[in-house]
């Protein structure tokens, strides 16, 4: 009973949804009325031409013929971003679908998402603000994502600098109004830019406000603005939320929930022609420009618009991704964004929200409708039993139906089951036989590897073969063998010690006795005996071959030991190569251990020169020798070491051998066999030195020489030195000639070395000695300059006294016997004396500001120039002069030269005021760059800036003596001392509005 | 009581006249001795050479001074004059044309009593010499030398 009940009760639900669903469908059908939204679209557009409002006349009277007239609200004004809807609309497929599409421009006035949530819109095109408001209880629901990424961006003026959120603190910024600057406020939450910090000023949706500098950011859309700014020539920078992680869909399609519920079969036609319309519009846009230039009346240029539809394509993705899909997993992203942003409440749901074109019964509803549904079943109870009555007939059917189809799929799956069978046991056989084909093919295949193996390995042998007997008699031999030792087969036959001559030699060289042959061992030990070596030498041959031995024990049926077969490889070759690597290697290592000292500064010669004889008598294995340089100054051979043999075999001094001289002959040439190598500058070796056609003998008590070896040390060709080395126990070699030549090489570069360093003490000393001579004439230079100021001071104004005082005291005494005209005459020449006797004063101190040393300390300027104006001051009381001295401005230098540069510089500007009824000096500092840059400014007579080249020149003035008294020499002064102090001084001025003389010290110039 | 003798030691006689004009301006009575190199000032003061003989009790008020003497330097005549117990108190002022600071240093070290530069313009000069006038004949006082004390 129970079963029942629940099927009935499902399928009552079912049939409520169809009555409510009926219900629904004719709702539109009462309620349509176009009329409105004309009036609304023609009401705020007023100035659309007759044309357009005749267009939407004649959509009107087109809707009363049939169609649903339905709206489509954009969020902006008509551009390429909603080039699919008008495809749509051009293309028929709105009206295929059946509908009469009005699409009304946006304002800001007029935001989509209120005009389809009001009803007077049926869709509408919003950003992802759509989902903002759905979570703020919107009844809004996205029916696709037209844009995969949002257009929004952000624009600056590339010279502003500002390319980043963080840039945008502390800027003027344009923001869209409320929800729809979401995605910009995540963006900078993202980059923690905190929006107090920035100066929002709401959009005025007028990119000319960039431009002209009204804001510093504007919100833009990256499909339109940036191609303004780009056709201005106006370069900018486009700042992106999707380069901070804020990547939202663009513009989406939606509707209501109230339009869906109401509308269901028309928002799915509507969403399709839109989506049809998209897919036209994005294969065509060349087409849709014409119509959106030619039917919307859109303003832009043609190249505009081809801009916005690469700029679409980009955000649209349309060959990668199907038009308008929407995935849940990032509509959920953004929702936790908004959250995260503090813009939502996180216990939202989006239940709803995403358009679902094909939906799965959704019992969402079940409750509404039952509702609704029981109001019904109430008033058409009688309905019920009908229904339940259809409803059992129904479920008759369906278990018959059932029944025929399990038969027919039992026969179905029967047969499958056989075929099946059958493809298996094909298979088997079909392995079988593939694999039995494969076994055969390797079997050939290993056979053919085995033969080529064995073919190769006979080739390969190479080595010589013995057979002994058990008492070690040779029975037989290859040819290998027979060359090897050099014997016939028939003088090895039936041998067990070879031919007295001939033997085998141990690894160091010496004999091997025959109880420790191999042959002897493996009968002795009856182990085979392998990877033995072992040197054969022979009488008819002076080297000897090197063998790798291996001896195998054969047994008979006793046990006892019935043959031993022998074999050798030759490795001659392969031990001359581990000797001549051994070498190699024991030379480097000399080498190595002469390039630390070599570069190591300070090494002496006789340190080189002891470590290269050292490493020349171990390679060479000589107890002698000498390593020894040749002085240029007269070719003398200085041995800078030596060595004795034995201490007592040699019986010249040991002080003797160090440092010992040999001297060049009158002729250039070198005497005895030592000096062969230097005349010759050839390298040679002789094991019998006493027939040397060079040999002298040796001098008494020195060592015989048994063997020698020398080396000339050449440097460019140039005999430097040499390396000589006897008494070797062994022959010596051409190896050791080329060791010795190499270590050769590297004492040349220390004799270079040395050499060099020699040089530049040399030159270094001859510097000195020449800095010491200018130094003692310049000091002398500069004595002449002291007494020559000296007698400028005394001797000079001796007479001058004389002319002044007696032109004076004619003056004086006589004016009773002299005319006016003689006495002006006199005056003149007293005022010359007096000029004349301030000139060599001022030169005196000039010279003297050079010259003093100069004592560092702390300066307080403010106060000198304070005192400084007092004096001035009682010069003339009567004058009208502001003084203005900043406080402790302190300066680090010499008190006493910095107290003359601005007395100079104060009395200047005292000087140049005075024909000023009033005046005003000011002293100050000002930071420039980080310098302190001391000023004195006055409003004086000043001076004409093409003159400032004469300004700080000795004697050098801008002004003539009948206007401004001076000597020209106080500026020369101040500027002496300022570059003393690593300063800089400098002057502005204009004729007749002052001058300002600025200076710098510089830092622990002192 | 006679005024006693002012010792002028200066070969240049443009300022020999010069001072005595500026000692006459200024009324300053005393008996003005000139000598115009540095071994005459020396003979004059010690009595040697073509003064010999001459009543060493009688010192000079002063002795103006200049440096750049022939013969015998101006720092040398100080310098015997400071050396030799009958002299050492005779007070000297310097009378050059030299701001040398190195001259400075040397006079003041060898026991100058003044050191004074002469100034170019004769007003300024006489004014000068009225005051070491004023200074060294009236103001000063120098202690008694004992007889005895040797030349």
């Amino acid at each position: 009973m129970k079963p029942l009940q629940i099927s009935s009760f499902v399928f009552l639900l079912f049939a409520l949804m169809g009555i409510s669903v009926c219900f629904a469908l004719q709702e539109p059908t009462l309620s349509a009325t176009p009329m409105p939204v004309v009036k609304q679209s023609a009401g705020r557009n007023t100035n659309k031409s007759q044309e357009e409002t005749k267009r939407e006349i004649f959509q009107v009277n087109e809707s009363e013929a049939g169609l649903k007239h339905v709206t489509l609200q954009l969020t902006w004004l008509h551009q390429f971003q909603f080039a699919g809807y008008y495809a749509a609309v051009e293309q028929g497929f709105y009206r295929d679908a059946g509908f009469d599409v009005t699409i009304i421009e946006g304002a800001s006035d007029r935001r989509p998402i209120e005009e389809v949530v009001s009803g007077r819109a049926n869709y509408g095109v919003a950003r992802s603000e759509l989902l903002l408001n759905r979570m703020h209880g919107k009844p809004v629901v996205a029916l696709a994502a037209i844009l995969q990424h949002s257009a929004i961006i952000m624009l600056a003026k590339k010279e502003s600098g500002i390319n980043s959120p963080q840039n945008m603190i502390g800027k003027r910024v344009m923001l869209l109004p409320g929800d729809d600057a979401a995605e910009y406020l995540a963006m900078f939450k993202s980059e923690g830019v905190s929006l107090d910090k920035i100066d929002i000023i709401p959009t005025t949706y007028n990119i000319e406000n960039l431009i002209d500098g009204k804001t510093d950011v504007f919100n833009a859309y990256i499909t339109n603005e940036p191609y303004y700014l780009e056709q201005k020539g106006i370069p900018a920078s486009i700042i992106s939320p999707i380069t901070y992680g804020i990547d939202f869909y663009g513009d989406c399609l939606f509707t209501s929930d109230q339009e869906i519920h109401k509308h269901p079969d028309q928002v799915r036609a509507f969403r399709a022609a839109s989506l049809r319309g998209w897919e036209y519009a994005m294969a065509h846009s060349e087409e849709i420009i014409d119509v959106v230039v030619g039917q919307y009346g859109v303003k832009k240029s043609r190249d505009h618009l081809k801009f916005e539809a690469e700029a679409m394509r980009k955000l649209m993705l349309p060959d990668l991704v199907e038009i308008g899909l929407m995935n849940p997993g990032r509509w959920q992203h953004m929702a936790d964004t908004y959250v995260a942003l503090g813009m939502a409440d996180a216990g939202y749901s989006l239940q709803g929200f995403m358009y679902d074109p094909n939906p799965t019964p959704d019992y969402s509803w079940v409750p509404r409708a039952l509702g609704i549904g029981i109001a019904i079943v109430l008033l058409t109870s009688s309905a019920f039993f009908i229904l339940l009555r259809f409803n059992q007939k129904l479920r008759l059917e369906v278990a018959q139906r059932k029944q025929v189809e399990e038969r027919l799929s039992k026969a179905r799956n029967e047969l499958e089951l056989r075929v099946e069978e059958r493809t298996v046991e094909l298979t088997v056989a079909n392995e079988q036989l593939n694999i039995e084909n494969s076994e055969r093919k390797q079997a050939e295949e290993t056979l053919r590897e085995s033969e080529e193996r064995y073919r190769s390995l006979i080739r390969k042998v190479q080595a010589a073969i013995m057979l002994h007997d058990g008492q070690g008699r040779i029975l037989t031999s290859n040819p290998l063998a027979q060359e090897l030792l050099g014997l016939s087969e028939d003088q090895l036959l039936g041998k067990t010690l070879i031919d007295p001559e001939w033997h085998f030699l141990r690894e160091d060289g010496s004999v091997l006795p025959v109880a420790e042959y191999p042959v002897s061992r493996v009968l002795t030990t009856r182990q085979p005996l392998r990877g033995y070596v072992s040197g054969i030498s022979r009488p008819d041959r002076d080297d000897v071959a090197w063998v790798l031995v291996n001896a195998e024990p054969e047994y008979g049926n006793t046990g006892e030991i019935d043959r031993v077969i022998v074999s050798f490889v030759d490795i001659t070759e392969r031990k001359q190569a581990e000797k001549d690597n051994a070498w190699n290697l024991a030379v480097n290592q000399s080498l190595s251990s002469l390039y630390i000292p070599l570069v190591t500064a300070g090494t002496d010669i006789e340190k080189i020169a002891a470590i290269v004889l050292e490493k020349c008598r171990q390679l060479t294995g000589s107890p002698h020798g000498f390593v020894a340089e040749i002085d240029p100054a007269n070719g003398d051979l200085i041995a800078h070491t030596n060595t004795k043999m034995l201490q007592t075999e040699c019986k010249i001094a040991e002080e003797k051998l160090r440092k010992a001289r040999f001297p060049q002959r009158a002729d250039g040439l070198y005497n005895g066999l030592w000096g062969h190598a230097l005349n010759t500058k050839e390298p040679f070796y002789t094991d019998v030195p006493v027939k040397h056609p060079a040999s002298v003998g040796v001098p008494e008590g020195h060592v015989e020489i048994e063997r020698f070896l020398s080396v000339p040390v050449l440097l460019a060709g140039e005999l430097v030195g040499q390396i000589a080395l006897s008494n070797s126990t062994r022959a010596y070699t051409d190896q050791d000639l080329d060791a010795v030549n190499r270590i050769t090489e590297f004492f040349a570069l220390a004799i270079q070395h040395k050499r060099a360093e020699e040089q530049i003490l040399k030159l270094n000393q001859e510097l000195e000695q020449r800095v010491l001579e200018r130094t003692t004439q310049l000091e002398t230079a500069n004595k002449e300059l002291e007494s020559f100021a000296y007698s400028v001071s005394h001797d000079l104004r001796a007479p001058l006294r004389g002319i002044e005082g007696f032109s004076q005291i004619l003056l004086d005494e006589y004016q009773d016997r002299m005319d006016e005209q003689g006495k002006k005459y006199l005056q003149r020449v007293c005022s010359a004396a007096q000029h004349m006797a301030q000139l060599i004063d001022d030169m005196l101190n000039l010279s003297r500001v050079g010259r003093i040393d100069m004592i560092n300390q702390q300066v307080n300027l403010s106060d000198i120039a304070r005192e400084i104006t007092v004096d001035l001051y009682k010069t003339d009381p009567e004058r009208e002069v502001v003084f203005v001295i900043h406080r402790d401005i302190k300066a680090q230098g010499d008190g006493q030269l910095l107290r003359i540069v601005l007395d100079n510089l104060i009395r200047n500007a005292w000087k140049f005021t005075s024909k000023h009824p009033k005046a005003r000096i000011e002293f100050g500092l000002q930071q420039e760059k980080k310098t302190p840059v001391y000023f004195i400014r006055d409003d004086g007579a000043g001076f004409d800036m093409k003159y400032i080249d004469k300004m700080f020149g000795t004697f050098q003035r801008l002004h003539t003596a009948n206007e401004f008294a001076g000597t020209g020499v106080g500026l020369a002064t101040a500027q002496r001392i300022i570059h003393r102090h690593g300063g800089k001084i400098w002057a502005q001025g204009e004729v007749e509005k002052g001058a300002v003389f600025y200076f710098t010290i510089k830092k622990g110039a002192l | 009581m006679e005024p006693k003798t002012i010792l002028l030691v200066e070969d240049n006689l443009d300022d020999v006249e010069l001072t005595l004009l500026a000692l006459k301006k200024n009324n300053i009575k005393n008996e003005i001795k000139v000598v115009n190199d540095g071994a005459e000032a020396l003979d004059f003061l010690f009595g040697t050479g073509k003064y010999s003989g001459r009543d060493l009790t009688i010192l000079p008020a002063m002795v103006l001074l200049d440096l750049n003497l022939p013969k015998v330097g101006g720092f040398e005549v100080l310098k015997q004059i400071r050396d030799n117990e009958w002299t050492k108190f005779l007070p000297v002022v310097i009378l050059t044309s030299s701001k040398h600071d190195q001259d400075l240093v040397e006079g003041y070290s060898l026991g100058v009593n003044s050191y004074v530069r002469k100034p170019v313009d004769f007003t300024q000069f006489t004014e000068a010499v009225r005051q070491l006038g004023l200074y060294w004949l009236l103001l000063n006082e120098v202690p008694p030398i004992k007889r005895e004390s040797k030349i």
